[in-house]
Formats: structure tokens, C-alpha cells, sequence
């Protein structure tokens, strides 16, 4: 993994910028942290979650001051935290092993209070955390074969795509009339909250996520069945389907989100970053 | 955690003291690759061609052992999830996919399933399981016992050929340290258990051919059921299982690549394997496939004592009994004995000859054809060629023929006869009906010859830009020329020539040769070594009688002399053709030449085409030079020789008289300075150099030719050498009718022959001296060495 310097990001970025007219990145600036990857940005993009690469432990950094608190140094628990919704509250699992069989409990961490606690205990069972800290969320059930998606507690359950096979990466738009998701085999797509209207946006595309209502940002990953090649953050506009690279072939993103006018991201060797990006309506 | 790392650095032990229920467990299978893309990693074997995806694709491969293992779980009720069931593009997830899909999953065990490839011709076959982290210690709790397992019970197959049996469980940290921790891209970000399996290698081609067979697919599946089993605690199932290999027990396996053991024997297609119980009677069978790789099993078998018949079109039968355990694989590899049933004999043969027909090359093989692959030992032995003649016997096509080839030759216009006698014996022991019999006759000429050479033994040089030059009687094959031709400098190292600007015969040339310049100056006063290999070979493959060892030394022919110069050579205009002195000339000029002057800006380059290959005179003459000479004095020049082997004259003239003296045989290539005595002029007069001849020496490479001359100089007196008297010197043969040759301890510089008149008749560079056109008489050999000269009285007689 080629190092590469802050201002020849910042440069491209900007250039990109140029080229997608209502959505310009600002600025990017590094985050003082290391060993940071699967960022999650808070609601505000005050703080962000991150892990190991592993997954092991998880810590949030304030992204003004750098400071770094851990949550919880235990195996597993930075895999696909979520925040409530006013960024308070966190919910995450851990991994437990007994006799080879993995079993994963369910931690509430209290941001304010510093504080975490154990609110189910260690189970076979993949519980769904989104339902935990809110009634508005899109997730994958039953081996990730059909969406549940909930919003403002009305729940339904879709399988969007015909002859849909496995669906990842789902989540409901800030207005809370369309769902992101992909289903492996064919691709990024955004659909109605019922999974009619599904628009294919990329064939492939890691870690979708929202930017606005009108944009998703994701990660396009090349790899040659060993290791990965290249790894670039394009933003996509819904409604053109107009991609925009905001990385080149410099960086290799290991994963990406998006709140509140920020795109946070991580590096293959650890460094995390934030883009301060302008969506114009 | 460092609990967990002291527990792996003492050893693997079992994961689970409790067993688990497998409807309670769940394996998440990766297929590696998919979709025949650029990521895919193909073998096309015989029969397929490019293109076909009947051929090995690992992504087939892949996805073929990922769903024999998948059944085997479903079967004991493991939960299992793959990432593809199919192999297009599409199937082919980005690696980060397949890892979210494998962490949200809920999977215990992770497993990525691949086969290896070394990419080089030294192939072997073993697995390799890598796990995430540096050896010895998994990133991933678990997954180093995972990988132990699985590399255990995949050593476990005996129907393979494994080159190494040791296990081989690796972090990919460290088995890939310039990926830095980046690792491999499936087990990055997995909270799961996980592992990547290279199986076996793919492009060990025995085993690219094992990996087209399902129930090779299904052995891999059930030994990583095994391994999952093991790591859970599991118990194992109350059937067990037979499989194995059959091979041709004697027949080789044909193919240019590397194979091991029982994989040297052929595998043998559409074999029947009939199970029978203890009571005889027939429970199952199955067919070998005809895809070269033998394979078979059965994989449902009670527990007990069987018998295994194995029956086949083209092999005798053989049966063996085995006994079947619970939860294994009871392995029978078998070798058959291919039916042959009818007698051995020759369809074909060569060399074909038949009398007065064309004669066959010295070195043709002999090729006998059988239509059955035959037994060696009785074949050879009942092989005979008359005269006898010295050679090795190889044999092709899985024994289906005999190749004699001699060594080195037959001998020329000869006729021989080959016999094979009645006693050959095909494979299954059956002799042939009737003996064989033919004749062929060879041709003239059995070796390579060299005709001219240069440097030839204490050859002194001209250290720019000199070349090695070899001519042959026949256009030589000038692929191997440069691992055939060696220079060694005094000290042993090898100087190197400049292959780029190697010359050599074209395909319609009068003879053959390779002219290869050396890639830097030579060092003037060095001593090198040539070396031509017995293995220069013509284009039929006949080769030198004798390799060529010659020592010669690096010299300045251009060094400063005092002499007075006589003609600079800065004119070439002075030099006019002499048509009436010419004879058998087709063409012929003098040019100045830039390119190879020894001294101030131009030389003379004189070039000359004969009309046939003897007989063949060029004279050029010039007005006068100013300078005058007598037989007291000696002329230096320098000449630059194209290894024509012709004489070169010079011309001096007085009013009355005119005199011809040798100055060299061109047995050289490139600049030469020489002293020649004017002792042979008459002493009562006072000559002019008035100009230059060359004279054919016949030969198919003497009709073409270019040879320089620079500085032409005036040594006065200079024929006054010292003669001196060597006590080694040798001069034989005597009388001499071809070649006369000089021997002492010291480099001898040419050898001049003049009659007892004085007059010259023949001078060579070096020591040995051509008479054979040289009149018969007694005649005195003039032998130059840098001591002086020596005079021996010799005989030439024809």
C-alpha cells in the first residue's frame, strides 16, 4: 500500500468536486489516530467509531479533538455498531467462543455517562441492534435473503429483487422514503421503502451509504481473488447515476461513512480521514 | 489472549471438551475466484483447447469441492452458507463482500477454498492452509486449529501423489510479507473462524487432471468435513468409504511436465470397479473417466470385509479385498496389466533404403515402430546392426519405439544391415512371428569439418575490434553457437562476445560460418583461450570430429614503427587493375576505406570476386614508388586478412625484371603487421614496389574476398634477420606433399619456403606451411620466430 500525502488528497478530491456539481468536497483533513478502520460517523459527525482491521476493540475519536476513548477492548466489537439517533447512545456486539461455537452479545455504551453495559447476554442469535436504538432502520434477515425495513416503527419485510439472492449494506434515507441496499450478485441499488422503483446504481459498490437524500457514497473494490488492487470512494448521483471518484489510485479506502455534510474514511494502513463536502439542493 | 497464544505454541489441541450438536453449527464456504475471468486461473490440458472451460478452471474447481463439502455437512446437519453456487462473472464477489457476507452470516467456521500454483516448471503437490496473522500466530481465535485440521486430513488422501506430507499451515503475514498485514483479502475483517485451503496444486498436471473428477472433489469435501468435525468435537458418521487410483502398471504416462511416483504410470480409463460383500454379491460399481486421471471411489460403504473387481476393455482384470471402517476413507490404488493379444511387430521403420537410392545421413537414428509397446530388455537385446557400430538406445511413445542412435557416426559409404530378431517381446511377454531385416547404405562425409579458423594455435591478434571466425564445409545450425564457442582470457574468466552482432552462412551460401566480434577490445599482450565444442553441429546434425583448443594472443599491429614509408594507402587511386596479369577474375576493386584504417584516415580496402574456386588472380599495379630496394632490405606491411586462405604478392620491378614475393597466406582475419625479406631479389639490381596480387588457393571459400592494406614501409637492410638455430626446432614431414609444419618451444610467425635460388614460393602465417601446389624439389624452409630466422633443407614430393 503506497503512503501518500495529505495535500495530493485534498487536491484530487477538490478536482472531483469540480466535476459533480452539487455535491464539492470542501476540504479533508486527517484525523489524529492510528490503527483506524470500519468507521462509523455519529448522526453530527462530531465523533466517529472505528476498530482494528480484525475488528478487535472498539473506540470512538472525537474528530475536532482527536481524543480517542475505548469502548470495549473485546474481540468482535467493531463489527457494525450503530449510534441512536441523537448520537448518544451506542449498541454493538462482542464475540464470545465456547467449544468453537461463536456466540455474540448485545453492549449499550452511554457516550455522556462514558459508561457500557451488557444488555443481552451471549447468544447464537444475530440480533438485530438497529431495532435497539431505533424504530427506523433497514436489515438484513434470515441469512440476509429478504429486508426488514422499519420506519417510524412500521415494519414490513421485502425481497426487492427478483430471484434475489443475498442483500448487504441496507439502510433507509435520511427522509425516510427510500432504502439503500445491495444484493451481491447484481449490485448497489435504491428502491422504495416497499422495494418497488429498485434502481441499480453500480454493479458493484462496498459500504453504501447516504450523503443527503441525493447522493450515496460508497467504496468500489477491485481485487485479484487474493488481495485488493484498488479501493476508491465514488459518490453517486441518484438521480443521474452520475459517478464521481473523490479518491484515486493513490489510496486504498478500507471503509467509508457518511453523516451530517461529512464522509469520514480509513486507509488501508490505518490513517483515518474526513471530507467536509457541500451539497448543494 | 496471550492464553490463547501459549495454547497454540504447545500444540493444536482439540477445540471442543464438549461436543457440540451440528444443527447448531454453521460453515460459511467460499469458492474461491469464479466466473472464468481474468482472475481465474486456467490449465488447458490435453484434449482441450483454449477457450474450452471443460478444461481446469479453478473456479469450477472450486465451486465442485465447495459443493461435495456442503453436502457432507447438510448430511450430518451442519448449517452452511456459500458465496456462490454458480460460476459466472457475477459470481465472482469482490473479497470484501464475501468477507460482510461471512461476518453477518453467523458463521462459526469460515473456509475459502483454492488450489495452488507455482507458475514454474518445477512443480510439486502439497496444501498450504494459510490463516490470518504471522506463522504461529491467528489474528482470528481458532483459526489456526482449523487450518491444522484441515492440513492433517487432507494429507490424509492416498489418491493423490503428494511430494511432501509435512504439514503447512501458514500466516499469510508471513507467508506474504510484502503484503505487509494487509494479507490476503478473504480473511481480512473476519470475525469468523477462518481459513484459506490451497488443496493441492493445480498445475502439478497429474493432479490438474485429478482435479476434473468429482470424487476427487468429493475426497477434499469429506476431508474437510473431517477437519470440521474434529474442531467442533463432533462425532464422525457410521459409514465409511473407498476410493482410490488406477494406474497402467507399466505403461508410462506420455507429457512434457513433471510428475512423482505412481503418476509416472499412465491412468487408466474406463475401468468398471465392482464392490462386492462378504457374501458375494454385487453391491455398487462405478467407471473410471477417460481424463487421465484414474480416479474412483465409493462413498457410501458400510462398515466390513469386501472384494474391489476392476475390470476394463484394454487391461486384465485383478480383484483385491479390502475392509471399510466408520468415518473413513479405506484408500486402494491398483495397478493393471494392459491386455496385448496379438504378437509384436515392426509397422514401420528408417532409415528406408533401397539400392542405388539416395544415401542415408551418418547419423540417422534407426526407428522401429511397434504395434504394441515392447518389452526393453528382450528387444534390445535381440537388436543388431552390422558392421558393429557404437551407439544408445532410447526408447518413445511409451515403448512403442526403439530409437538406435549411433555415437558419434557410421562410417562413411558403408552398408549396413539391422536385424531384429524373432526373441523381441511385447510388453505381455508374447515374441514376434518373424524376424527383421534391412539395409541402408550412408553417405560420404560423417563429420562436421572445419575449413578455415581464426584464430588458429598462437594466432597473434589485433586487439580492436576482433572477431572469431569458423568456416565449414556444411552451413552450421547457429541456434547453440554461443554456448558452443568460449573464450577464456589467461586468468580462466569468460570474455564475452557480442551476440547481437554475430554473422553467420545464409541459408543458400557457398559454405558455412559464424563470424561473432567480441564485445569489448581485447588487451594487447593477454594470452586467450578458444574453445570450440565438439557439439558444432551442420543442419543434419553432424558434428565436429574432435573439439578445437587454440591459444593466441592479444598484439597492436598498429604500433609506431621507424621505418621509411614506402605508400601510406591514404590513395587508393594509385592502384589500377591489371586486367592482362588477371586470370579467372569475375570482379575486382581498390577503394579507400575509412572505416578499417590502422593509420592516418584511410587504408585500401582491395576486394575481389573469382570466377570459380581455383585459378583465380587479381593484380593491381601502381606507378612506381619513389623508394628503392634491394634484396639487403625487407618491406613491412599491414595488412588486414579475410581468411580466404590466398596468397597475397608484392610486386617490385626494375627495367628489366620483375619479382613477385609472397606475403602471406590470408589464413587470418583483421590486421596483421609483417616484415617480409627482399632477400629473394636479385642482389645485382635495384627494384620499385610497383604493386599488389592476390592468387586463389583452392577452395569453396576462397572465391570472394576484402583485404586491406595499410602503411607500406621501407625496413633498409631489414632483410639482414638473424638467423639463429633453434635446437627444438622440428620441421616434418620430410619429404613433405601436403603441409609442411614447424614446431619449437616458441611462437613461430610464419614459415617461408624458397628455392635454392633464393626465389620464395610459398610463405604462411604461423607454422604450418601448404606445399601441395608447390613443385616438386628440395627447397629451404625459412622458419621466423622473434629470435630470428632458422634454415632447414626440406623435400617436397608429390
Amino acid at each position: 500500500m503506497k503512503r501518500k500525502s495529505l495535500l495530493l488528497m485534498t487536491a484530487l478530491t477538490l478536482c472531483a468536486s469540480m466535476s459533480a456539481a452539487e455535491l464539492s468536497v470542501i476540504s479533508t483533513q486527517k484525523v489524529n489516530v492510528a490503527d483506524a478502520y470500519h468507521p462509523t460517523l455519529s448522526p453530527n459527525g462530531d465523533v466517529v467509531l472505528f476498530s482494528t482491521d480484525d475488528y478487535k476493540g472498539l473506540k470512538v475519536v472525537n474528530i475536532e479533538s482527536s481524543e480517542v476513548q475505548v469502548l470495549d477492548p473485546e474481540v468482535g466489537a467493531g463489527f457494525d455498531p450503530v449510534f441512536s439517533a441523537d448520537g448518544k447512545t451506542v449498541v454493538y456486539r462482542s464475540v464470545v467462543r465456547e467449544n468453537g461455537l461463536m456466540r455474540r452479545d448485545v453492549k449499550r455504551f452511554s457516550l455522556e455517562m462514558g459508561a457500557g453495559e451488557q444488555i443481552a447476554a451471549p447468544s447464537r442469535e444475530m440480533v438485530n441492534t438497529r431495532a435497539i436504538v431505533g424504530d427506523t432502520y433497514a436489515y438484513g434477515l434470515a441469512d440476509q435473503q429478504a429486508i426488514e425495513v422499519s420506519v417510524d416503527g412500521m415494519v414490513q419485510t421485502i425481497n426487492p429483487i427478483e430471484h434475489g439472492y443475498r442483500y448487504l449494506w441496507t439502510s433507509v434515507s435520511p427522509s425516510k422514503d427510500k432504502i439503500l441496499f445491495n444484493e451481491i450478485y447484481s449490485g448497489l441499488y435504491v428502491s422504495n421503502l416497499d422495494g418497488t422503483k429498485a434502481v441499480n446504481l453500480a454493479s458493484r459498490a462496498d459500504y453504501p451509504c447516504w450523503a443527503g437524500d441525493k447522493y450515496v457514497i460508497a467504496v468500489k473494490t477491485t481485487d485479484d481473488g487474493y488481495v485488493f488492487t484498488s479501493a476508491k470512494i465514488i459518490a453517486i448521483e441518484i438521480e443521474t447515476g452520475k459517478v464521481t471518484e473523490l479518491t484515486g489510485d493513490d489510496v486504498l479506502v478500507s471503509g467509508v461513512s457518511a453523516n451530517a455534510n461529512k464522509i469520514v474514511y480509513t486507509t488501508d494502513n490505518g490513517e483515518m480521514y474526513i471530507m467536509n463536502i457541500l451539497i448543494a439542493e | 489472549m496471550k492464553k490463547i497464544f501459549s495454547v497454540l505454541c504447545a500444540g493444536v489441541v482439540a477445540m471442543s471438551a464438549v461436543a457440540a450438536n451440528p444443527s447448531d453449527l454453521k460453515v460459511y464456504i467460499n469458492p474461491g475466484h469464479g466466473g472464468y475471468d481474468s482472475d481465474d486461473r486456467v490449465m488447458t490440458i490435453h484434449p482441450f483447447a483454449d477457450g474450452d472451460t471443460a478444461t481446469f478452471a479453478e473456479s469450477k474447481s472450486n465451486l465442485g469441492k465447495g459443493f461435495r463439502f456442503r453436502e457432507l455437512l447438510w448430511e450430518k446437519g451442519y448449517k452452511v452458507e456459500m458465496s456462490r453456487v454458480k460460476n459466472t462473472t457475477d459470481d465472482d464477489l469482490n473479497l470484501s463482500t464475501i468477507v460482510a457476507l461471512s461476518n453477518k452470516s453467523g458463521a462459526d467456521l469460515f473456509l475459502s477454498i483454492h488450489s495452488n500454483a507455482t507458475g514454474v516448471v518445477n512443480r510439486r503437490n502439497f496444501p498450504l492452509i494459510l490463516f490470518r496473522g504471522y506463522d504461529g500466530e491467528a489474528q482470528i481465535p481458532g483459526s489456526l486449529e482449523w487450518a491444522t485440521y484441515i492440513n492433517q486430513h487432507l494429507l490424509s488422501n492416498q489418491a493423490t501423489v503428494w511430494t511432501s506430507t509435512s504439514l503447512n499451515v501458514r500466516g499469510d503475514w508471513s507467508f506474504q510479507p510484502s503484503w505487509g498485514q494487509q494479507g490476503y483479502g478473504v480473511l481480512r475483517g473476519q470475525t469468523v473462524t477462518s481459513v484459506l485451503s490451497e488443496g493441492s496444486f493445480h498445475d502439478y498436471i497429474p493432479e490438474t487432471y485429478r482435479l476434473l473428477n468429482s470424487d476427487f472433489h468429493w475426497i477434499e469435501g469429506w476431508n474437510f468435513r473431517k477437519a470440521a468435525n474434529q474442531y467442533f468435537g463432533i462425532e464422525g458418521v457410521e459409514y465409511g468409504a473407498i476410493a482410490g487410483r488406477i494406474n497402467d502398471e507399466r505403461v508410462l504416462r506420455s507429457g512434457d511436465f513433471k510428475m512423482f511416483d505412481d503418476d509416472l504410470y499412465a491412468p487408466v480409463h474406463n475401468v468398471k470397479v465392482e464392490l462386492y460383500d462378504a457374501n458375494g454379491a454385487k453391491i455398487e460399481e462405478c467407471i473410471t473417466d477417460d481424463l487421465y486421471n484414474g480416479i474412483y471411489a465409493f462413498r457410501k460403504v458400510n462398515p466390513g470385509n469386501y472384494k474391489l473387481k476392476f475390470v476394463s476393455d484394454t487391461h486384465y482384470g485383478t480383484e483385491c479385498n479390502v475392509t471399510v471402517v466408520a468415518d473413513k476413507i479405506t484408500y486402494t490404488n491398483v495397478k493393471m496389466k494392459k491386455v496385448r493379444n496379438t504378437p509384436p511387430e515392426v509397422v514401420s521403420y528408417s532409415p528406408q533404403w533401397s539400392e542405388g537410392g539416395e544415401p542415408v545421413l551418418c547419423n540417422a537414428p534407426i526407428r522401429l515402430q511397434f504395434n504394441w509397446d515392447m518389452d526393453a530388455e528382450t528387444t534390445e537385446a535381440a537388436f543388431s546392426i552390422t558392421p558393429a557400430v557404437e551407439g544408445t538406445i532410447t526408447w518413445e511413445d511409451q515403448n512403442y519405439c526403439m530409437v538406435f542412435t549411433p555415437n558419434p557416426t557410421y562410417n562413411i559409404s558403408t552398408e549396413y544391415t539391422v536385424k531384429l530378431a524373432a526373441t523381441a517381446q511385447h510388453a505381455g511377454g508374447t515374441p514376434m512371428t518373424a524376424p527383421l531385416e534391412f539395409k541402408f547404405f550412408t553417405t560420404d562425409r560423417n563429420f562436421m569439418k572445419i575449413t578455415g579458423q581464426f584464430p588458429n594455435e598462437g594466432d597473434k591478434v589485433h586487439y580492436k575490434a576482433a572477431n572469431v571466425e569458423v568456416r565449414f564445409d556444411k552451413i552450421p545450425n547457429i541456434q547453440p553457437i554461443l554456448e558452443q564457442v568460449k573464450v577464456y582470457d589467461s586468468a580462466g574468466n569468460a570474455v564475452q562476445l557480442n551476440k547481437r552482432s554475430m554473422k553467420y552462412s545464409k541459408a543458400d551460401a557457398e559454405y558455412g560460418y559464424f563470424r561473432i566480434p567480441f564485445s569489448k577490445d581485447l588487451v594487447v599482450g593477454e594470452t586467450y583461450t578458444l574453445d570450440l565444442s565438439k557439439e558444432i553441429a551442420d543442419k543434419d546434425g553432424l558434428q565436429l570430429q574432435e573439439g578445437v583448443v587454440v591459444k593466441f594472443q592479444a598484439v597492436d599491429a598498429g604500433e609506431a614503427k621507424t621505418n621509411t614509408i614506402i605508400d601510406n594507402m591514404e590513395d587508393a587511386s594509385l592502384y589500377t587493375l591489371y586486367e592482362q596479369g588477371c586470370n579467372s577474375l569475375e570482379s575486382a576493386s581498390a577503394a579507400n576505406n575509412t572505416a578499417n584504417k590502422l593509420f592516418d584516415s584511410k587504408c585500401v580496402a582491395f576486394t575481389y570476386a573469382f570466377e570459380g574456386e581455383e585459378a583465380g588472380e587479381a593484380h593491381w599495379t601502381r606507378a612506381a614508388a619513389a623508394n628503392e630496394l634491394t634484396s639487403a632490405d625487407a618491406l613491412g606491411i599491414h595488412i588486414f586478412g579475410d581468411l580466404t586462405a590466398n596468397q597475397v604478392y608484392a610486386e617490385f620491378t626494375t627495367d628489366s625484371d620483375v619479382k613477385y614475393i609472397p606475403l602471406c597466406s590470408m589464413t587470418f582475419l583483421g590486421w596483421r603487421y609483417l616484415e617480409v625479406s627482399l632477400a629473394s631479389l636479385d642482389s645485382s639490381k635495384t627494384y620499385k614496389f610497383t604493386g599488389l596480387k592476390v592468387a586463389q588457393t583452392a577452395s569453396n571459400m576462397s572465391r570472394t574476398g576484402t583485404f586491406y592494406v595499410d602503411d607500406i614501409s621501407l625496413i633498409v637492410g631489414g632483410s639482414g634477420i638473424p638467423t639463429v638455430e633453434l635446437a627444438d626446432l622440428k620441421v616434418y614431414p620430410n619429404p613433405a606433399s601436403e603441409y609442411l609444419i614447424a614446431s619449437a618451444d616458441g611462437i613461430i610467425d610464419f614459415v617461408q619456403l624458397t628455392a635454392l635460388n633464393g626465389t620464395t614460393v610459398a610463405v604462411a602465417q604461423g607454422n604450418i606451411l601448404n606445399v601441395s601446389e608447390v613443385a616438386e624439389g628440395t627447397y629451404l624452409a625459412n622458419i621466423y620466430t622473434a629470435a630470428g630466422r632458422t634454415v632447414r633443407k626440406v623435400v617436397v614430393k608429390h
